[in-house]
């Protein structure tokens, strides 16, 4: 049980949930954004680390990745400014990154230092299931910490079960099989893998992600899933001026009310 | 080729092929058991090894396969040694390369 259950037991539909790559645009407005990501009303928080090699992520979280690099963000430095998140922010919050810079740090060792700083969970797009059920899963178990794993339009039914089996807070369902910030295209066969999904009745709740960037793609995906992640275009937002006092205005474009 | 923090490091080289940060699990695994002796050589090297095969034997070699031949001088042999090298590729690709390095 963690902050994740608990707030997937107290709600159910219209969830919003934000990304964006920690230091990005300035390397020390970690905190200050999930602060006010929080005060907005967002339900929970991804906070990327980047990679210099973000294979699924389309130019903007790209070009975030590396400013962010070119800022001296590492992971030493985020588990440095996350000393003080439990005492600023309440919501779940989830790391989000790829493996390689994970296996340097020390994959017991990453884990440890999340559940030290107070993360509930874990997404690493990169990172197989058979590597995490036979190699680190009990890492993630002994420190509370919650994998996030992915299932695109081409994952198989017997696939999506057994991530279903693995999962223990939610399941991420990739809106298409693509790159982050690309133009959902809404083709009938987008329509049927949101239907098809829907149909298995997952025990574990459902949230959209890539592609959703505003409130008619939002609205989209909550009727299909428990609600959504918005990215690239939180990322894009970060890139202009004021982006900090403007963020309540962001999170209302994006849900205009609490639902 | 990656930095403490595991971010990947831009690679160097002349070809093409080689130019990337990355080595093949297998490769990996018969350095690690001493199995296979890994070497290096410069780009003028691996060019002249090049040059030298078009002239001794009329092949082109890839500049990628030049960098084998390079260290063929560098190895002493005895006169009743087999000495296998794998051309692994032809450099018609590369001319452009060796015509500018040699200012032809």
């Amino acid at each position: 049980m963690n902050r994740l259950n608990t707030l997937f037991y107290t709600k159910r539909n219209n969830l919003l949930s934000i990304y964006y790559t920690a230091g990005y645009p300035e390397i020390g407005t970690t905190l200050d954004i999930a602060e006010a990501l929080e005060k907005a009303g967002v339900d929970f928080l991804e906070i990327g680390f980047p990679y210099s090699d973000p294979v699924a992520d389309g130019p903007v979280i790209q070009h975030s990745s590396e400013k962010a690099l070119e800022n001296g963000m590492t992971l030493n430095l985020l588990f440095e400014q996350l000393k003080d998140l439990r005492k600023r922010v309440s919501i779940p919050i989830m790391l989000m990154g790829y493996f390689n810079p994970i296996v340097q740090y020390g994959v017991e060792r990453f884990c440890k230092k999340a559940a030290e700083v107070g993360a509930d969970g874990i997404i690493v797009p990169d990172l197989p299931i058979y590597e995490y059920e036979t190699l680190y899963s009990g890492f993630f178990k002994d420190n509370n910490l919650s994998n996030i794993f992915m299932v695109t339009p081409q994952t198989s039914e017997e696939r999506i079960r057994k991530i279903d089996e693995l999962s223990n807070s939610f399941i991420y369902l990739l809106a298409s099989s693509t790159i982050t910030g690309a133009n959902l295209q809404m083709s009938t066969n987008i329509e049927d893998y949101y239907k098809r999904i829907k149909a298995m009745h997952l025990k574990n709740p459902t949230i959209f992600g890539f592609g959703i960037k505003d409130s008619a793609t939002f609205k989209n995906a909550c009727q299909y899933a428990n609600g959504a992640i918005v990215g690239t275009a939180f990322v894009k937002h970060l890139g202009t001026k004021g982006y900090l006092g403007n963020i309540p205005g962001f999170v209302r474009a994006i849900r205009p009310k609490v639902l | 080729m990656q930095t403490d923090d595991g971010q990947v490091v831009e690679p160097y080289s002349v070809s093409a092929g080689l130019d990337y940060p990355g080595i093949g699990p297998q490769h990996a695994w018969l350095h690690k058991i001493h199995r296979a002796e890994y070497v290096s050589i410069t780009d003028d090297e691996a060019l002249q090894a090049g040059l030298l095969c078009c002239q001794l034997e009329g092949i082109i070699p890839a500049i990628e396969t030049a960098h084998a031949l390079a260290q063929l001088e560098k190895m002493k042999f005895k006169p009743d040694d087999n000495v296998v090298i794998c051309i692994s590729g032809r450099g018609d690709k590369d001319l452009d390369t060796y015509i500018k390095y040699f200012g032809y």
